[in-house]
């Protein structure tokens, strides 16, 4: 990258950063602050779904599974007295651990198998919460997760998922430009020459698959404390899908790629003011339309325009 | 516990497990022939159950809407075929492509359907098999045994036409190499179209026996898929008798745990029984080793 390119790059972070801070100041309704929040609470999880769908081109379908877990262990630590950083962090390092356990178990299946078996996976996750009734109280959800001390107000938690969401982008991009999204691009191109070259691929593949897990338990436990609600949907399919849809909608393999597509799902059907069937379709159109039209998704899209035909190639995320 | 209840929850669990073993072999063949995981093939099991729906209320005999109903969605099912799933089959990552393409479709057709016939239940009524039959000292109902049967006759057929017609051996020839196929004169593209409309059929077909059963609704599918999916898996995928015989291992399963355990647990158990398998034995039951599978 050029001097003046990463000059004018920093100055369009600057530019996003101000932006996202002063949101709460331009006199926008409590509602749109509202779907800010949660379009950052999705967009850590889509960031995390993207270290294994985008960069080492491992097929997961597990957001359902790791945003639920992360959302009822931090919801059920907190409501039996745990204070809510450490309800967080431990929510965390359950989901790490199952991540490994699960990547363990299942990474050495082919191909899109996997998928299948991390699909499964949110159906436990799913059928613990809707079961284990002393725990969860089943359907009914989990009322009066408390919320963080320092995040109070909804302002407060804005903030809160703002600083949250920068971090996660942070660490992706971390990720990306190390040796170790090298590694992981290396995977995605071609599997058997990893191999061959040395890479340990298996070993990437569990730390890769582990990171996006504790996203999107972050992702969920957030969720958790700001909603102060928790039900067994949060584990369901459709968790799965939307997240899928905002990596794929917003550029697989990009940095920026899911917060764009975490947006655009969160505010496109309320610009459009749809109902939830209506949402839902939506999505599935999406969803069908980007895989078949626009397959490397918006963001690679619109740096090749803005980029008057410099053309990087889409897999390159440098 | 008795042993009548025992005999009693495994037949509904054979019951159950022929609807399984209807639709994982409908996901299997697509699965062996076009190397794709149609995730919309549960909302092809409702929209079948719906269409077969229709028709019975329009007067078609029951045993013929069985045969009409699943033959029309296999036939409507090329559409998809040529629309969606074979432009993406040329690209390197076409599974995960597909997988994605089809989990949009099925959204759409799920939440199309509830938007058209909303989230009611609706009924096969006047119920075409009322009635049970005495199977010792259990009972069975009639629907249930003209399940099991419509099933056996279905797989009958199927191996007939896989092993014993010229069109049957260049599927099975497609199956195991679609290069090697084309080289020896078969037409692969056609033969790809007719597995992906028997496979669709097969789910429709499903899906109006288990609307017959229990009840058609616009979820009836999704609420099924992950089973099948399993079945599919444990049996090794493009399996055939691999998933005739986990279905009904996992009917089998989740009728017994349903009624001996606890049925709030009967799905949690079959999740952990395939979680377990795939630790040990990640190809499936019946599957090639790993690695051999294209």
């Amino acid at each position: 990258m050029t001097g003046t390119a990463r000059g004018w790059r920093a100055a369009a972070v600057a530019v996003l950063a101000a932006a996202l801070l002063g949101l709460p100041h331009f006199g926008l309704g409590a509602y749109a602050l509202h779907l800010m929040t949660l379009s950052g609470i999705a967009g850590i999880a889509a960031l995390g779904l993207n270290v294994t769908n985008g960069y080492l081109g491992v097929l997961n379908l597990a957001p359902g599974a790791f945003v639920g877990l992360g959302a009822y262990a931090s919801a059920v630590l907190s409501l039996a007295g745990w204070p809510v950083p450490v309800s967080i962090s431990a929510a965390l390092a359950m989901a790490a651990v199952v991540a490994v356990v699960v990547a363990l178990a299942f990474l050495r299946m082919r191909g899109f198998f996997f998928a299948l078996a991390t699909l499964a996976v949110g159906e436990v996750v799913a059928l613990l919460a809707l079961n284990l009734e002393d725990v969860t109280r089943g359907p009914l959800g989990l009322p009066g997760i408390p919320r963080p001390a320092v995040a109070t107000s909804s302002e407060a938690y804005y903030y809160l998922v703002v600083g949250a969401s920068a971090g996660a982008t942070a660490l992706v991009a971390l990720v990306a430009r190390s040796d170790l999204g090298l590694y992981f691009t290396a995977i995605r191109e071609n599997e058997k020459k990893a191999a061959a070259l040395g890479l340990p691929v298996y070993q990437f593949k569990v730390a890769g698959f582990t990171i996006a897990a504790v996203l999107m338990a972050l992702s969920g436990a957030l969720l958790a404390h700001y909603l102060e609600y928790i039900d067994p949907y949060v584990a369901s399919l459709r968790t799965t899908t939307e997240t899928v849809l905002m990596v794929v909608l917003g550029g697989r393999g990009t940095v920026m790629g899911p917060l764009v597509g975490a947006l655009a799902i969160t505010l496109v059907p309320e610009l459009l003011r749809a109902a939830p069937a209506a949402r839902l379709i939506l999505y599935g159109a999406a969803l069908v339309a980007t895989i078949m039209l626009l397959p490397e998704g918006v963001v690679p899209g619109l740096r090749r325009v803005i980029g008057r035909g410099r053309t990087a190639p889409a897999t390159d995320h440098r | 516990m008795s042993p009548d209840l025992v005999i009693q929850l495994a037949l509904t669990g054979v019951a159950l497990g022929a609807i399984y073993a209807l639709v994982a072999v409908g996901l299997t063949i697509v699965f062996g022939l076009l190397r794709i995981i149609n995730f919309a093939h549960a909302q092809f099991l409702m929209l079948g159950a719906f269409l077969g729906l229709a028709l019975y209320q329009r007067g078609v005999p029951y045993l013929a809407v069985l045969l009409v109903a699943p033959a029309m969605f296999g036939a409507l099912s090329l559409l998809i075929d040529r629309g969606i799933i074979r432009p993406l089959l040329r690209s390197k990552s076409f599974q995960a492509d597909t997988l994605l393409a089809t989990l949009g479709l099925g959204l759409v057709l799920e939440n199309g359907a509830q938007a058209a016939w909303g989230a009611q239940p609706y009924y096969f009524s006047p119920p075409p098999f009322p009635g049970v039959l005495p199977v010792g000292s259990a009972f069975l109902p009639t629907q249930s045994a003209v399940t099991v049967a419509v099933a056996a006759a279905v797989f009958a057929t199927l191996w007939v036409f896989l092993h014993r017609t010229r069109l049957g051996t260049a599927v099975r020839a497609t199956a195991q190499s679609r290069e090697t196929a084309a080289l020896v004169g078969v037409e692969t593209e056609r033969v790809l179209g007719l597995a992906f409309a028997v496979g669709s059929g097969l789910a429709a077909l499903g899906g109006i026996l288990l609307g017959t059963l229990y009840s058609t609704n616009f979820a009836m599918g999704s609420s099924l898929i992950v089973v099948a999916f399993i079945i599919v898996i444990l049996g090794g995928p493009g399996h055939i008798p691999g998933a005739l015989v986990a279905s009904l291992v996992i009917g089998v399963t989740e009728a017994v745990a349903g009624g001996l355990v606890n049925p709030r647990f009967q799905r949690l158990v079959v999740m952990l029984v395939f979680l377990g398998v795939l630790m040990l034995r990640p190809q499936g039951l019946f599957g090639r080793p790993v690695g051999d599978a294209p």
